[in-house]
């Protein structure tokens, strides 16, 4: 089923990025920032002209960009809608993304799309699912994709695999890779009450090619117990931050993304955000290029390959 | 059907209709509590999320009612028109005709007609780009072929026409004070409008009755003779040159045609 052979594999620069944002393409066009790349959620793109396609175009001719479907239902009981696929087709074909990522998590059903990430049972039946669209969505977008693993305030009362084993279990089924998104790991593990130094401890690593940061709100349960809400509405918190330090300790410096969709700053707020990641990689850059030269081995066993541009 | 389908189906109900229990099958918490407070954070969302979409496509609307009334307004349009697919700046083409028919809003007349401005205002800011040409075009034609002529119209042109002053009520709302704006207005005068996106800007130009009716026939493919005769027919002084000028100086015009007389 690993069909990874015919799929391109670039890869995003280990640099620190962020979502761009229709209220800041005039400063970015303007002034250039020194910012290692840009990520877009494709749905926003899929008009047929005017404006966000206009700054799209001119910010990509200077940046890598990674593609961030929330609308594939990749989770979900049913095939991603082939006309959606076409639609993210088509701005793959035209953008040349570095990459393509999406959620363990679905957003479409009978009754429509809810324009959220839901969550799914991790299980024998959902884990063939979801192997069978990513395979649909490789094959047709004709690129590896990066799962990420999902913000969850529920379970489910059968479930066969914690989220971990299922993510990696998919990771071999379809070759995809993973999008670590650190802020989901707290929120998750915190709603759950489990451990999220564990979890990032026992992480596939090696299948991480991006790495997502963002803000969440707190509330309380029907218990009173902690509620994390997943709200990209604000600056990444010190917890968050110091799992971040330790999954690049893990990892190595990779593509890290602030992710800040909601309430959304002014372009000098959210690029120092972003320097602080990049404060980050630069500290474990250097400490890999070091063990390098003192001859152990790195945790970066992939080759880079170059992006194929049009 | 599958576990998870069964599943799913139960979860998507629950999610689209408040009065909808927990589904069966979501884990319980300690003692055997049902999660409502965690299963509403997926409601929540998505209810949160599609009023947002709709409040950033009719800021006007949602200025004339108030953010919180928007907002209960939004929800039931809502839970009772989920998207058909994942291309949010495509939701909400119901709205003004919703806003026709949600009884709260009967003694506004005029909304949903302003909410038309919006929605097209939203299709031309997305519509596909395009290149106009000039005035200039007419010049190779002669002078007995111009009545003949066809106009091929810019793809984010749209036409509204109104029998309220809608055009000055959404111009008021682009104002620090509206009120102050709309100061004095009668109600009862209609009003009518070409929307278009010549380069990256939508620009919602208002046109007289006589405008609107040229326009409209223009864009129905029908020819230039005939187009004027219906503007004069409402417009008696109807200023040819001048709404050429005009038309062509919005980039309105993307192509001219020369069809043999019918």
């Amino acid at each position: 089923m690993n069909k990874t052979s015919t799929i391109k594999q670039t890869r995003l620069p280990a640099k620190a990025g962020v979502g761009l944002k229709g209220e800041h393409y005039q400063d970015i066009c303007e002034t250039s920032p020194d910012i290692g790349w840009f990520e877009v959620h494709p749905e926003n793109y899929m008009g047929a002209g005017g404006a966000p396609h206009h700054y799209l175009t001119k910010i990509r001719e200077n940046y890598p960009l990674s593609l961030h479907g929330v609308g594939l239902s990749i989770g979900g009981s049913l095939p991603p809608s082939e006309e959606h696929l076409t639609r993210v087709k088509e701005l793959v074909d035209r953008y040349q993304p570095e990459s393509f990522s999406e959620h363990l998590a679905w957003s479409s059903h009978e009754s429509g799309f809810f324009n959220d990430l839901l969550p799914l049972p991790l299980t024998e039946e959902t884990c063939q699912t979801v192997s069978e669209h990513i395979d649909l969505i490789q094959e047709t977008l004709g690129q590896k994709l990066l799962l990420e693993n999902p913000s969850t305030y529920v379970g489910f009362e059968r479930e066969d695999f914690t989220e971990i084993e299922f993510l990696r279990e998919i990771v071999k089924r379809t070759g995809c890779g993973l999008l670590l998104d650190v802020n989901n790991v707290y929120v998750s593990c915190t709603n759950h009450e489990r451990s999220p130094e564990g979890y990032i401890k026992n992480f596939p690593m090696e299948a991480v090619g991006e790495i997502h940061l963002g803000g969440h709100a707190p509330d309380e349960d029907d218990l009173g117990n902690p509620l994390l809400i997943d709200a990209h509405d604000r600056k990444v918190v010190e917890d968050v931050w110091a799992l971040y330090d330790q999954a690049i300790s893990q990892k190595g410096p990779v593509a890290t993304l602030i992710e800040w969709d909601n309430d959304v700053p002014t372009w000098d707020v959210l690029f120092s955000e972003a320097q602080l990641a990049e404060e980050v990689l630069q500290k474990y850059e250097s400490q890999t290029s070091s063990t390098n030269a003192s001859g152990k081995e790195s945790d970066l066993k992939e080759p880079i390959l170059k992006e194929q541009v049009a | 059907m599958s576990e998870w389908s069964k599943l799913q189906s139960s979860v998507s109900n629950a999610l689209a209709n408040l009065e909808v229990e927990v589904p069966t099958g979501i884990k319980l918490l300690k003692d055997g509590v049902v999660p409502k407070k965690r299963f509403s954070v997926y409601r929540n969302n998505v209810t949160l999320s599609l009023i947002s979409v709709l409040a950033s496509t009719y800021p006007v609307v949602e200025e004339i009612v108030g953010e919180d009334f928007f907002a209960t307004m939004a929800r039931e349009f809502a839970l009772t028109h989920l998207p058909q697919s994942p291309v949010m700046i495509n939701y909400g083409k119901e709205f003004p005709d919703f806003l026709k028919t949600f009884a709260p809003v009967q003694e506004l007349p005029y909304l949903s007609e302003v909410a038309q401005i919006e929605w097209h205002r939203n299709t031309a800011y997305h519509g596909a780009n395009a290149t106009p040409v000039t005035i200039a075009a007419l010049g190779e034609f002669s002078e007995e072929d111009v009545p003949n002529l066809e106009f091929e119209f810019h793809p984010t042109v749209s036409l509204i026409k109104s029998k309220y002053p809608i055009v000055t009520i959404w111009q008021a709302h682009q104002q620090e004070n509206p009120s102050e704006f709309l100061k004095g207005l009668n109600m009862d005068e209609g009003e009518a409008a070409l929307i278009i996106r010549p380069e990256l800007d939508v620009l919602i130009n208002q046109v007289s009755m006589g405008t609107f009716e040229f326009l409209q026939s223009l864009y129905k493919g029908r020819s230039f003779s005939l187009s004027v005769e219906q503007a004069i027919a409402i417009e008696p002084s109807f200023d040819i040159p001048a709404n050429l000028a005009g038309l062509f100086n919005l980039g309105a015009v993307t192509g001219v045609n020369l069809v043999r007389s019918a």
